[in-house]
């Protein structure tokens, strides 16, 4: 079997297993619905003071519901032994884990991304600004899901969860952050936003280069 | 000839086998016993590589193991059998990876799963279950059968059957090597080898 | 230089190697650091500005200056130990980790103290504090990871693989600090003007910046080697050694 088609059976298999579990797929969203709503709760209702923090309240929930996500990236396949009957098939790592980060960015991150238009109405968020946001996050997401692969590799086998993988992986997302609101920041002056951004596209790009192979050297490990 | 040279592994700071060496000819099967935590499953895994080990190789037709990915079969004490996907799907997922074609209905007929193809598996019993992952056995072409405890919550004309194949393997050249709490019969055993539980 | 290194990759030899630089260096280190201390805690001119609290700085700046080289060197072992799959670099990671975990604390503990004199705060979101906070995480990460694995040896594997990744992104986190820091802060409090420091008070300070590097490799040395005896403990020359 080509690579490509391999690749291609991989994602088909994380999709067809995604139809089974729906329910699986919307609880981060729940989660983020619910961490939004608590700002304005703790904040009070003042809606320039929402409007303002809006996009950072986003990426805040975003991280969190990715945090919720994550552990079940590899646990299911590892649990029932067919991620070590991909090791030995004899097919690079790098690609096994390539086709997993992927599809687990269309199903868990895209819809999180996506739902941040909660925003706009919740917190009077401009949409002008919004799409400012949502650039940031599609990158951001990426992001997060190479870093998170790899923790999620690396604590696949002990019983300790999310307490470690945020511990994994916030301090390292700290960069993604900064260049988010710059960019946002930049928006909401009016000034040109694109180069945080290019930045954040270039942190996202290298992430997906080089965490598939320490994601895939972590899976080995862990397999013994 | 598959043979393994001086393979030492050590886990949890607790040796199970030290320079371990052994060899099979081809239409051998090699039965491993041994107590419960003496390093079976280990040595298992380390013979297909999955497992690391501190020291030695296995080498199948004078070629690493590593190098021969598509003459292994490997049915380890997890089944690699997804409990929300049907018994189709898990096989027909199963024979995508190892590059072949094949018919997973008739199969699963032939295991007597005939109606609960299309049921997820989890609705299965263990023995199903069990019977879902070993059907891979019947169309391999991999030299090499390395089964931990295949017989786990198989009936007593499953273990028929199942024998029957080792039988068929052996003819056609291949290697099997099992592990198993229930004894094989005696004209199919070709070697026997002991692990020792150490401290 | 390998063939010159290669004996030192038994554990026997490492652990005997590494005795013999704790037994040296920790004696030499300790009076270092004794002598840098009361140099520049007693007879070190006051500064000008600052008065005596400045005398912080010698606790200080040796310590945060170290707790990125420690964090530098582990990086560096974990990738040599991943790449050349060297076991006892493993553990020479896991040996570093919490000392430089403590050295960051430490320095941002003295910066705090340091901080409420200067600007009147124990904390500012300074481009230098908050990278210096975020190491500490990266430290505790890698320390919690190698802990949350039953078999050691499968966490420092783990913590290595961490290691390296946490050393690719510590340029990066830097200066996104520090960016994000003149971005929301502008000139802050924290740019007052350094005078350059004069030679009466430089000098203490380099002398234990030099004895705590001294003192790292003392107890790394230490704790390394006591992780090569857990580690070996099954082995013959262990069990003749604690017989």
């Amino acid at each position: 079997m080509s690579y490509s088609h391999f690749f291609y059976q991989m994602i088909k298999r994380d999709f067809q297993l995604a139809k089974t579990q729906k329910h699986e797929l919307g609880l981060p969203i729940l989660f983020f619905i619910l961490v939004l709503i608590l700002f304005p709760i703790a904040l009070g209702p003042e809606a320039g003071l929402l409007a303002r923090l809006a996009p950072s309240i986003g990426w805040i929930a975003v991280i969190l519901a990715t945090l919720i996500a994550l552990p079940r990236m590899f646990a299911e396949d590892y649990e029932n032994g067919w991620l070590e009957q991909l090791f030995l098939s004899g097919y690079p790592g790098g690609l096994i884990v390539t086709a997993r980060v992927i599809s687990f960015w269309f199903l868990y991150c895209l819809p999180l991304v996506l739902s941040s238009f909660l925003l706009v109405p919740f917190f009077s968020f401009e949409l002008k600004l919004w799409w400012v946001l949502l650039q940031t996050l599609l990158c951001g997401s990426i992001l997060m899901t190479c870093l998170g692969s790899v923790a999620s590799a690396l604590l696949v086998s002990s019983r300790k969860g999310s307490g470690v993988m945020a511990l994994l992986i916030v301090p390292l997302l700290i960069p993604a952050l900064i260049f988010a609101s710059a960019a946002q920041d930049a928006a909401s002056l009016s000034l040109p936003y694109t180069s945080p951004i290019l930045i954040l596209f270039a942190l996202a790009v290298f992430a997906l280069t080089v965490a598939p192979l320490a994601t895939a050297q972590a899976l080995k490990l862990n397999l013994g | 000839m598959l043979s393994a040279n001086q393979l030492t592994c050590i886990r949890n700071q607790r040796i199970l086998f030290d320079e371990l060496s052994f060899e099979l000819e081809a239409g051998q099967l090699m039965y491993l016993t041994g107590p419960n935590g003496a390093g079976k499953t280990t040595l298992l895994r380390s013979l297909v590589g999955l497992q690391h080990l501190q020291q030695g190789q296995v080498l199948l037709d004078n070629m690493p193991i590593s190098d021969c990915s598509e003459q292994i079969l490997y049915i380890g004490h997890k089944p690699a059998v997804n409990e929300w996907l049907s018994a189709k799907q898990n096989l027909a997922h199963w024979f995508e990876l190892s590059g072949q074609t094949a018919d997973c209905e008739m199969l699963l007929n032939k295991v007597g799963l005939g109606g609960l193809m299309d049921l997820p598996v989890k609705f299965l019993s263990a023995g199903q279950k069990r019977r879902v992952a070993l059907v891979r056995m019947w169309q391999s072409n991999a030299k090499l059968w390395v089964l931990d405890e295949p017989f786990t919550s198989i009936d007593i004309k499953g273990v028929d059957v199942l024998n029957q194949l080792f039988l068929r393997h052996k003819q056609n050249g291949g290697y099997v090597i099992v592990t198993s709490h229930q004894t094989l019969p005696d004209n199919l055993v070709d070697r026997t080898l002991n692990l020792e539980y150490r401290f | 230089m390998f063939k010159w290194l290669h004996p030192y990759a038994k554990p026997e030899k490492a652990y005997l190697l590494s005795l013999s630089v704790f037994k040296y260096l920790m004696p030499l280190s300790i009076i270092g650091l004794f002598a840098g201390c009361l140099w520049g805690l007693m007879f070190a001119p006051a500064d000008y500005q600052q008065g005596d609290s400045f005398r912080i700085i010698y606790i200080h700046v040796p310590t945060a200056i170290w707790s990125m080289g420690v964090y530098m060197s582990m990086g560096i072992a974990g990738f040599c130990a991943l790449v050349w799959q060297i076991r006892l670099m493993e553990l020479s990671v896991i040996a570093m980790a919490p000392i430089g975990a403590v050295f960051t604390a430490v320095a941002l503990f003295t910066g705090a103290l340091w901080g409420k004199p200067m600007w009147g705060t124990w904390w500012v979101w300074d481009a230098r504090l908050t990278s210096e906070l975020i190491l500490l995480f990266l430290y505790l990460g890698v320390f919690a990871l190698f802990h949350s694995f039953d078999d050691k040896r499968y966490g420092a594997k783990a913590a290595c693989i961490l290691a390296v990744i946490g050393m690719v992104n510590v340029p990066i986190i830097h200066y996104s600090v520090e960016w994000w820091n003149t971005l929301h802060q502008g000139a802050s409090i924290t740019k007052f003007d350094k005078p350059s420091i004069a030679g009466e008070m430089l000098w203490p300070l380099l002398v234990n910046i030099f004895s705590l590097m001294l003192f790292f490799i003392a107890l790394t040395a230490y704790r390394f080697s006591t992780e090569v005896l857990r580690n070996e403990s099954h082995r013959k020359w262990v069990l003749e050694l604690t017989k």
